[in-house]
């Protein structure tokens, strides 16, 4: 006698089934016929002799419930739809949305990466149900995350306070520059021309994170000439207001690959005990303050007129005249 | 409360999910995550273990996709599923709703920042259709991450060459690995070193040069990713008088407080930094014009500092 089988596993037996014979009509018969648990001994569906099912009776009309019942609960339940035919009387399992190997490397991807404060851990779907232990890295989501992606995705104008002043912004990007997430919006006000808002400077009212629609979806476009990685490049000396100027810097060895992390430079001169780097300084005040977090293992050699900046920085500072 | 048959259908689906996904689940753990006892739990379980079934129309058998295996505590994938099977998730025919697919791409467009692959990219591009937004997370991989990560997964130490927050030299270190990760932007090894066993944090982007040592340890269980690090012991507190227009100029990490703006454009503010090397570089980076009104020493010691780097310029 054939083991009872039980409805969830005459679900699974289905769509293990269907996506074994994807590329066949599968009809009622063959689903009654090969998938365990849809043909009832207690109630046996009548047969022609062909040994195919007759329609139309009772028990014929209860199984094809059946399989429609089960195939509403496999959509609604585990996300896989199963389409009938009603021309063929056919059943087919849809294609699925990732292929197998991007549903791999999503969920490797998920369970390397640890998105804090961002979705509650009992959620479901594809990712995440991987643990947090073996996580590597981890990026906090701050509240402002999830509210900012919706006004990018619906293209809507919001405000903001940013160092104590109202302005309305339309968010075209978000990302991370070094340890910071930065914020990149048009300016309606002055011709839609980017600005950049570094988000731990903006303030909310109460506490309360919220971005105040002002327009509706829609309302604006971004820019295809705006390249995201340019715009979220905020090294001064890409962006600063001083005229390009050619420096180079006499780094201690143990430091090249710090001051190469601060500076975008290349190296064009390398002994035992030192490197020189050459780079383009646009940002003066800028550059003068990074290069003295070097503690004297990166000086700047020339030209001349950067060479004097940082001297008479430091030679007011030290009170020599 | 018992639960209905398409309530346990669900359960059963995030189950066989998770199966495949972490590779082994915990009875306990899925009765817990679904607020239902043990035996409820297996009750839901036990029709999926160890099934396959002949299809009568003559072909191979169907080996359960799904099929699991437990050893009374565990479930895992099953000898047939590993083989055959299909992980029920790889059958999702719908996208995943917006608030996962944003969890996905983010992930992933983390991991493609990391180390680029095409398939990965072409996730992304699906995932980009459900979430149209450009999110730019790059985490840096210093050069000695590999050395540092397989030394990890050796379960051995790490012989490099240090350089430490302010110091001007590095240092031989040889280090145990607890855990290896990125937090705030930047890569992590938390672990002792070989000569003392006090538990450290170094900084991954500070290791000049690494390579794996022959000490070969335990890893210990459960090493969290912190939180943060509480650096309030190393705080450093001044309070300076200076133009509003050069606070931005500072660079980070520094706090501002207690900021109050003068008549003339300028301000005072407290300015808090951690350690000394940082203190010291925060009073240098003060427009000369700035002035420090406390603590006293921090006048001289701005002083002091300005004169020992300007001798490089002399």
């Amino acid at each position: 006698m054939a083991r009872p089988v039980d409805a969830n596993e005459r679900r699974l037996n289905l769509i293990a089934y269907l996506d074994e014979r994807r590329t066949a009509r599968v009809t009622l018969d063959d689903i009654v016929n090969n998938v365990p648990g849809y043909d009832n001994p207690d109630q046996p569906i009548p047969r022609d002799p062909d040994g195919d099912l007759t329609p139309d009776t009772t028990p014929w009309d209860s199984v094809r419930k059946k399989v429609r019942r089960d195939v509403k609960d496999i959509s609604e339940k585990l996300r896989i739809d199963i389409a009938y035919n009603e021309t063929e009387g056919s059943y087919r399992i849809g294609r699925p949305f990732f292929t197998p190997a991007e549903r791999r490397a999503l969920v490797a991807a998920a369970s390397l990466i640890e998105l804090e404060g961002f979705l509650p851990a009992d959620r479901t779907g594809i990712g995440q149900v991987v643990g947090d232990d073996r996580a590597q890295i981890r990026v906090t989501i701050d509240d402002w995350f999830v509210p900012l992606v919706q006004a990018i995705e619906d293209r809507t104008p919001i405000r903001i306070s940013y160092d104590g002043r109202e302005r309305v912004v339309e968010p075209w990007f978000l990302g991370r520059w070094r340890t910071a997430w930065y914020l990149v919006a048009g300016d309606p006000d002055h011709d839609h021309q980017m600005r950049r808002f570094r988000m731990d400077r903006l303030s909310f009212a109460d506490d309360q994170v919220s971005f105040p629609v002002v327009g509706e979806p829609g309302s604006y476009d971004i820019p295809d000439d705006v390249d995201a990685e340019e715009a979220l490049d905020l090294d001064p000396n890409s962006w600063g207001p001083d005229p390009a100027t050619e420096v180079e810097v006499r780094v201690a060895a143990d430091h090249e690959y710090r001051f190469m992390q601060e500076f975008d430079a290349e190296i064009v001169e390398r002994t035992t005990d030192h490197v020189v780097a050459r780079l383009v300084v646009r940002h003066r005040t800028s550059f003068v303050i990074r290069i003295l977090a070097f503690r004297g293992q990166a000086v700047v050699l020339a030209p001349p007129d950067v060479r004097a900046l940082v001297r008479d920085h430091l030679a007011s500072t030290a009170g020599v005249a | 409360m018992a639960r209905s048959k398409g309530e346990q259908f669900a359960i059963l689906g995030e189950i066989l999910a998770a199966v495949d996904e972490r590779r082994c689940v915990s009875i306990d753990d899925v009765a817990s995550q679904y607020g239902i006892t043990r035996e409820e739990a297996l009750a839901i379980v036990e029709p999926v273990l160890y099934v396959e079934f002949n299809p009568a129309d003559g072909a191979n058998p169907i080996t359960w996709m799904h099929e699991l295996e437990f050893d009374g505590e565990d479930l895992m994938p099953g000898i047939g599923a590993e083989q055959n099977g299909t992980p029920i998730r790889n059958l999702e025919t719908r996208p995943p709703d917006h608030d996962t697919a944003l969890d996905l791409y983010l992930s992933a467009a983390i991991m493609n920042s990391l180390q680029p692959n095409p398939v990965l990219a072409t996730a992304l591009e699906k995932l980009a259709d459900l979430v149209p937004v450009t999110l730019l997370v790059p985490i840096e991989q210093p050069p000695a991450l590999g050395v540092v990560q397989q030394a990890w997964s050796q379960r051995r130490s790490v012989h490099t060459r240090y350089l430490a927050d302010g110091r001007t030299e590095a240092t031989e270190r040889e280090i145990v690995p607890w855990r290896v990760y990125a937090n705030w932007g930047r890569w992590y090894v938390k672990g002792t070193a070989v000569d003392h066993g006090e538990e450290r944090t170094y900084r991954v982007d500070r290791m000049l040069d690494a390579r794996i040592g022959d000490v070969e340890y335990e890893r210990p269980d459960d090493i969290p990713i912190p939180q943060w690090f509480d650096m309030d012991h190393n705080s450093r507190t001044v309070r300076v008088r200076m133009p509003a227009a050069a606070e931005r100029s500072l660079t980070a990490p520094v706090v501002f407080a207690d900021r109050v703006v003068l008549d003339d454009g300028w301000v005072e503010v407290t300015v808090t930094v951690h350690g000394d090397p940082r203190l010291d570089h925060l009073l240098v980076s003060l427009p000369p014009e700035a002035e420090v009104l406390e603590p006293a020493e921090c006048v001289a010691r701005r002083r002091d500092h300005a004169a020992a780097l300007l001798a490089d310029y002399s």
